[in-house]
């Protein structure tokens, strides 16, 4: 049995998603249940849910956003004077 | 001797116009200063040309590309923190609390979520109100959330390129995460109830 400590040490150490398949089934267990540290680290590992799906979906965020053009010109110049 | 077949390399001429704006979103998220972001993706460029003969075509050169740019995110943030060291060391007394040093815990019941962010993630709009948020943050408890949350980095190298105490940075992340609800909460209810 895993207690809140060694729980909260683990969430603080990686992302649970990359604990061994037992490991993470006693993490949510013991998260659903503990009356002590249910809602603390629930919510972490909400937030560790949503980064790891932010960085899925990143290459459909923002597409309005481009590098300026007076950058990208520079950047080419740069790229040329190194290739030449 | 791998038989996988190589990808195509995109000639270095057309990197900027191929992968300039993803790289250039991907820089902007993690270092919020617009200068800074365009200086990591040219190192990024340039690092990838001099480095180009090591690129084994196992993955896109937009990926590998990538890779190069968050050793420069990483290098940008170390050397921003040389110039504004990361002190804000306010919430530290939560390390002296019983809960956490019993239970390594800093609130035991935390309000609950006003909505449940896993339905949320299909939503690209989501995603705008959560990057506004992450901008949002303190300097130091932004760079501590980019460098853990979003690059996956350990505890020890965050604390070396922040030059902190690794409780320190478990503040700093908590600190975070509370903040992160609150704007989520507030700018989600914003779009869907415009």
């Amino acid at each position: 049995m895993l207690t809140c400590k060694q729980i909260s040490k683990a969430l603080a150490d990686g992302n649970y998603r990359d604990l061994s398949p037992m490991r993470q089934f006693l993490l949510r267990m013991h998260v659903a249940m503990c009356f002590l540290c249910h809602g603390f680290n629930r919510d972490i590992m909400f937030f560790q849910d949503t980064t790891r799906a932010f960085r899925e979906h990143e290459e459909d965020i923002a597409p309005e956003t481009h590098l300026p053009e007076e950058a990208r010109e520079r950047m080419r110049q740069a790229l040329r004077s190194v290739q030449a | 001797m791998s038989d996988k077949p190589k990808r195509e390399t995109t000639p270095p001429e057309e990197w900027v116009d191929q992968y300039g704006d993803y790289l250039y979103r991907y820089a902007l998220m993690r270092l919020k200063d617009d200068a800074s972001a365009q200086d990591a993706v040219q190192e990024t460029f340039l690092a990838g040309i001099k480095g180009l003969d090591r690129f084994d075509g196992s993955v896109d050169v937009k990926y590998w590309l990538r890779g190069i740019l968050r050793n420069k995110i990483v290098d940008h943030i170390r050397k921003s923190v040389r110039e504004h060291p990361v002190d804000d060391r306010e919430g530290m007394d939560i390390v002296d609390r019983m809960s956490f040093k019993a239970f390594g815990i800093a609130d035991r019941s935390p309000r609950p979520w006003q909505f449940d962010p896993h339905r949320e993630y299909e939503k690209t709009e989501f995603w705008g109100a959560f990057e506004k948020c992450v901008s949002r943050l303190k300097e130091g408890m932004r760079q501590a959330f980019v460098l853990k949350m979003l690059e996956g980095m350990s505890t020890e190298e965050v604390c070396k390129v922040l030059d902190i105490e690794p409780n320190h940075l478990w503040v700093l992340n908590h600190r975070a995460r509370k903040q992160l609800k609150t704007c989520l909460e507030a700018n989600w209810d914003r779009v869907e109830n415009p």
